[in-house]
């Protein structure tokens, strides 16, 4: 099939960017979106000219490293999945697709559709772990966890980091993601210790990154390819909330 | 850096929530007693003089939803103004799965319903608009609300602007009550099954309600001849 | 040179426990005076530079990625092993070692392998205080599963995602160091030299992918934890980046790189479906417990089928050949990865292969759906065959998959001692990146084990006696760091010079379809003579016609890729030469030359009990071989025998 791709280039972070035009003929159904990409670059470093550079690593979807909008979607409209496992059958022949990177101002485009998401890696920084040194630990069975506590902290676990939640906001904010680190480590016993260092640490770093509030719009669990809930923000609210209040207490 | 609590963005998002719930309080006592009009000019009057006769404690409640009108708008406009640095650059092609009308323009809503209110305010309650209003008496020597909702409703083109005002509230509220219950944290999936219903009940409630009197007004249901 | 791979004295179980008391320490006073140097965000990357800095060690960690939290351990799904024995099965570390040791062909070193299994049971306790949800019982404790034929449930795993969380366990335990100022992270730094002092490592050469500069990083010493090499055939289950270059920059600083030739074929892939193919994916094996593995035993049928002019349904049951069942009646179709993988390869030579490029077979689970019916087989696979059907538009539940074996794990790396170091003092190389515990064939759910083993809890105490007796200090003004930057820089403008007319990446499909071909499943004589002679061609080819628009001076995705095709080149050649000497057939290393009737491995312990070490003695000349003899005083060598 043929499809007419907008794509967004930009030279580097200091530059204004602007959409740049190409059809592409060949299109395979069995294509993912990357290697559609991939063939256009083939073609664009051919001719001398430059990739469009992506961030891209796994291509199964894990590793969190890609990251677009198509038509303005984040990974695309397809519900739970990343970009790089969309596929080209979910688009119709003759198609015009308007790709762009993530967009927010905690997101500053690096180049072409890269950006830069290190502000998730220092939210974590600020508290996202359980302070544990290698070697402290006593034997993996002598704390039980109920089976429903573990299953959700790994139903927020699954978070890759991939930053759609934040492009999907209307707001820019980066709630979903902070909250599913919160909750994953929150309802486990071991990170209960430091839960109130750790949620309002994170927060905190998470207002001072520039991202936005939820104004509970919902886009971010729709585009998350993990679909994760929701409710964890509602959850970090309370638990926020509570241990500014009464965290001092150790409550 | 530690943040004061004040300057957190989720104790804003928590104050819009609680002050947004004293109002939801206030709208469901208002649109309760307002519909006292379909009973008849007694019952509304009757009503009217009620409230009067409460004196300080009135005020009490005047005051706290002053503040909360007031603190509803500050933080809200402070979180508006975040959130929108906080995404420069939209998509070409803006594009949306979950969001509604609704929680898009609750901002531009929260407007809208406050302009209106001033507005219903200098109508109805200071009588600016309309002083001769303000001597409206019944036969037992009462301010006749009834008549004063009545001949306030004459004009279509208040009509309209009334209709206009109490759909943004629906809109509003549709959106508000439900986001209130996940910010404050009720979100399990029965609580938000039960958030849902009752935001829409409400939201029902009181655009049909308070919808419905300047509608019965002008076809003549209420106070015709 | 004579490989000493220092291996303590004593009982095999008192070894690793003697080894650490005679081992010298470092004053904790002192270790913050030393700077270690690690390379790679992975498991074994992050756990090492966690843990170092816990220690007291000025710890510097670099990854090419954005974030230390992308690294492709996170991909790994099935689970992780450890002899914790909780299911009370018979498992014990004894067993684990004896389960890794025949697992691996009887090509490992019974002294490292004996130390992993014993470490396994740590790695699992520290997880779980990390808060790694694992999966649970109902009575909240770990649940395990038995993995890859293993006859015992030791395997812990958290939903089909274990490779993610463990990571993202030992990218927390990073960035709370990162955070107390103990690590310094230096993301999207691509090490292009390893700089040598006196012989010793003393510290790299990176490049910034954003803006093309080369830094230089001094340190007392370097650890490489930058995975494997299985990219080495373009089409693989590795993530786009995974890369060999890093090992080979140390390969050719002197660093013998071991059993090159080892490389692990996953047999569950889904099948290429065409030239534009950026990467395998990988279905999980826990697929072949009820699926059943078919070709038709007619040629015309499968040409039919290639062709759609037939569909798997119109091949009736006597026209089937369930050729594992049939060869290996009591392990059927879960016979192990490399005999799956090879069985595959056969029959799809004979021409019975499916799928449009005739390189697939079915996996089909319309028996299963009869037996248990279509919600058990939801429940139990619901989510890989929506990840099936989102890849190749096939729903698996009305037609059966196709797979295809693919690339997936490279046992081969870095030659290491005991102590996790190589031939270069102060330069280690841990997980992937080394050679060391898994011989020529990696058993299910052990890569995690052994890449958190290393970094977790050997390199912590194997990096000191080498800094306690290190004395000598240098910096990045030493003349070392310039001749090694000008190399880099030198190689950097040699590639943006060439302006020939193919692409890096038209490079890097020539240079693994060959690899795929004569250096892959099955490998013999005339094919590895013919890869050795066009491997030269197609690199000469490539420094002569390359193509790379852009500068150097920015985020270039086409340089990079330049950059690691250019070592793929050298090493690919190298690869080759391995699997020429080692004239037989053990593990994942296949020489058509050595199979019983059966298409069984026969191996050789008389003449190739010993692991391949290669010495770098210049590009287009042949690499020196250096044996290590491999003694099994505790596990008796025998035939792995599957029937």
């Amino acid at each position: 099939m043929k499809l007419k791709l907008n794509v967004w280039r930009q030279k580097d972070s200091v530059t204004e960017g602007a959409f740049e035009n190409f059809n592409v003929n060949d299109v395979s159904e069995h294509m993912s979106f990357l290697e559609m990409l991939d063939v256009l670059n083939e073609d664009l470093i051919t001719d001398g000219k430059e990739p469009v550079a992506f961030d891209h690593d796994c291509r199964e979807g894990i590793c969190g490293s890609c990251a677009m909008s198509v038509n303005g979607y984040p990974h695309g409209h397809r519900k739970g999945t990343t970009v790089c496992q969309l596929h080209m059958r979910e688009f119709n022949d003759g198609e015009e697709l308007w790709i762009e990177p993530f967009r927010a101002k905690g997101f500053p485009v690096i180049k072409d559709l890269v950006t830069d998401r290190s502000a998730f890696d220092r939210i974590i920084e600020s508290g996202g772990y359980v302070s544990v040194r290698t070697g402290q630990a006593q034997d993996a069975n002598s704390i039980p966890i109920r089976k429903e506590n573990a299953d959700v902290a790994m139903d927020a676990a699954a978070c890759i980091g991939c930053g759609a939640c934040v492009a999907a906001c209307p707001n820019g904010a980066a709630m979903l993601f902070t909250s599913a680190k919160i909750n994953h480590l929150n309802l486990l016993p071991q990170g209960q210790v430091e839960k109130n260092e750790r949620t309002i640490a994170m927060v905190e770093q998470m207002q001072n990154e520039g991202f936005g509030s939820c104004t509970n719009h919902y886009e971010c669990e729709s585009a998350c390819p993990k679909s994760i809930s929701i409710n964890f923000i509602s959850d970090m609210n309370k638990a926020y909330i509570k241990s500014k209040a009464f965290g001092k207490a150790g409550i | 850096m530690v943040l004061a609590i004040t300057r957190s963005v989720i104790f804003a998002k928590v104050v819009v929530a609680l002050t947004g719930l004293v109002m939801v309080g206030f709208i469901i006592g208002h649109t309760s007693g307002n519909l006292l009009i379909f009973v008849g000019q007694d019952a509304i009057n009757t009503y009217a003089q009620g409230l009067k006769d409460i004196g300080a404690a009135l005020w009490v409640v005047r005051s706290a939803l002053i503040i909360s009108v007031v603190l509803h708008i500050y933080y809200t406009l402070k979180l508006t103004a975040l959130n929108k640095a906080a995404k420069p650059i939209g998509y070409k092609k803006t594009t949306y799965k979950r969001s509604t009308f609704a929680s898009r323009n609750m901002t531009i809503l929260g407007l809208t319903i406050l302009f209106f209110i001033i507005y219903h305010l200098l109508h109805y309650t200071f009588q600016v608009t309309h002083p001769q209003f303000k001597d409206l008496q019944d036969s037992l020597g009462r301010h006749d609300v009834y008549n004063m909702i009545v001949a306030g409703f004459q004009n279509p083109i208040i009509c309209i602007f009334y209709i206009l005002g109490v759909l943004g509230l629906g809109y509003h509220l549709r959106h508000g009550i439900q986001s209130m219950i996940h910010t404050i944290g009720l979100n399990s999936d029965s609580a938000k099954k039960y958030s849902n219903l009752f935001a829409k009940l409400i939201t029902i409630f009181a655009v049909v309600g308070l919808g419905s009197i300047p509608i019965s007004v002008l076809i003549g249901l209420v106070g015709g001849k | 040179m004579i490989l000493d791979s220092k291996i303590p004295e004593g009982d095999i179980k008192d070894k690793w426990e003697n080894h650490k008391f005679v081992n010298k320490l470092v004053n904790p006073a002192n270790k913050r005076k030393y700077k270690v140097i690690v390379v790679g965000t992975g498991l074994a990357g992050a756990a090492a530079s966690a843990t170092l800095s816990e220690l007291g060690y000025d710890v510097h960690s670099f990854t090419y990625h954005d974030s230390a939290r992308r690294a492709h351990s996170i991909a790994a799904q099935g689970g992780i092993n450890a002899a914790k024995n909780y299911q009370n099965d018979g498992d014990s570390v004894w067993r684990l070692f004896y389960d890794t040791v025949k697992g691996g062909d009887f090509r490992s070193r019974e002294a490292n392998v004996y130390r992993l299994s014993q470490v396994s049971v740590n790695i699992i306790d520290q997880c779980v205080a990390q808060g790694v949800p694992f999966a649970r019982e109902y009575g909240g404790l770990l649940a395990n599963r038995s993995f890859g034929g293993a006859q015992v449930s030791r395997t812990f795993y958290a939903r089909g995602q274990t490779g993610q969380q463990l990571l993202l366990g030992a990218y927390q335990a990073l960035m709370k160091q990162v955070n107390s100022g103990a690590v310094k992270l230096y993301t999207r730094r691509e090490m292009m030299e390893v700089v040598l002092v006196n012989g010793k490592a003393k510290g790299i050469i990176v490049r910034d992918l954003l803006t093309g500069k080369m830094e230089r990083h001094a340190a007392d010493a370097v650890i490489l934890a930058t995975g494997g090499y299985g990219n080495v055939f373009f089409l693989s289950t590795n993530a786009q980046a995974c890369n060999v270059t890093a090992t080979w920059r140390a390969h050719r600083k002197g660093a013998l790189f071991a059993n090159p030739c080892y490389t692990q074929i996953h047999p569950t892939c889904i099948p290429v479906a065409g030239d534009y193919q950026s990467k395998l994916t990988l279905m999980s094996e826990s697929l072949r417990n009820d699926g059943r593995i078919w070709v038709p035993k007619k040629n015309e049928d499968a040409k039919a089928i290639r062709e759609k002019k037939k569909t798997p349904e119109d091949i009736s049951e006597k026209d089937r050949d369930y050729y594992l069942e049939r060869k290996y009646p009591s392990f059927g179709n879960l016979s192990p990865r490399d005999i799956s993988s090879r069985a595959a390869k056969q029959v799809c030579d004979e021409g019975r292969g499916v799928a449009n490029t005739g390189y697939g077979v079915f996996l089909d689970f319309r028996d299963a759906i009869e037996r248990l019916g279509k919600d058990k087989i939801e429940e139990r696979y619901g989510n890989l065959f929506e990840m099936y059907e989102r890849i190749t538009g096939t729903n698996p539940y009305k037609s059966p998959m196709m797979i295809y074996p693919a690339s997936h794990y490279t046992m081969g790396g870095l030659w290491v001692d005991y102590n996790l170091m190589t031939t270069v003092p102060g330069l280690f190389a841990l997980g992937e990146a080394n050679f060391s515990d898994h011989g020529a064939n990696r058993l299910g759910a052990s890569a995690l084990m052994q890449g958190l083993a290393d970094g977790y809890f050997v390199i912590p105490y194997t990096l000191a006696p080498y800094i306690a007796e290190e004395s000598e200090k240098v910096t990045t003004d030493h003349p070392a760091f310039k001749e090694a930057e000008q190399e880099a820089t030198d190689r950097i403008n040699k590639l943006l010079s060439i302006n020939g007319k193919r692409t890096p990446v038209s490079f890097h499909k020539e240079l693994g379809k060959l690899m795929w071909d004569k250096v892959g499943m099955g490998r013999n004589e005339a094919g590895l003579l013919e890869a050795l002679e066009k491997i030269p061609q197609i690199r000469n080819e490539f420094w002569q016609n390359v193509k790379i628009p852009g500068s150097g001076a920015q985020l270039n995705v086409a340089l990079e890729r330049a950059c690691r095709v250019a070592d793929f080149l050298e090493f690919a050649e190298t690869m080759a030469y391995d699997a020429l000497d080692r004239d037989e057939s053990c593990g994942a290393h296949f020489r058509e030359e050595h199979q019983t009737k059966d298409g069984e491995a026969v191996r050789n312990d008389e003449k190739y009990t010993y692991s391949a070490a290669w010495e770098f003695k210049g590009v287009d000349k042949k690499p020196e071989l250096h044996k290590e003899q491999l003694e099994f005083e505790n596990v008796k060598l025998a035939v792995r025998s599957y029937k």
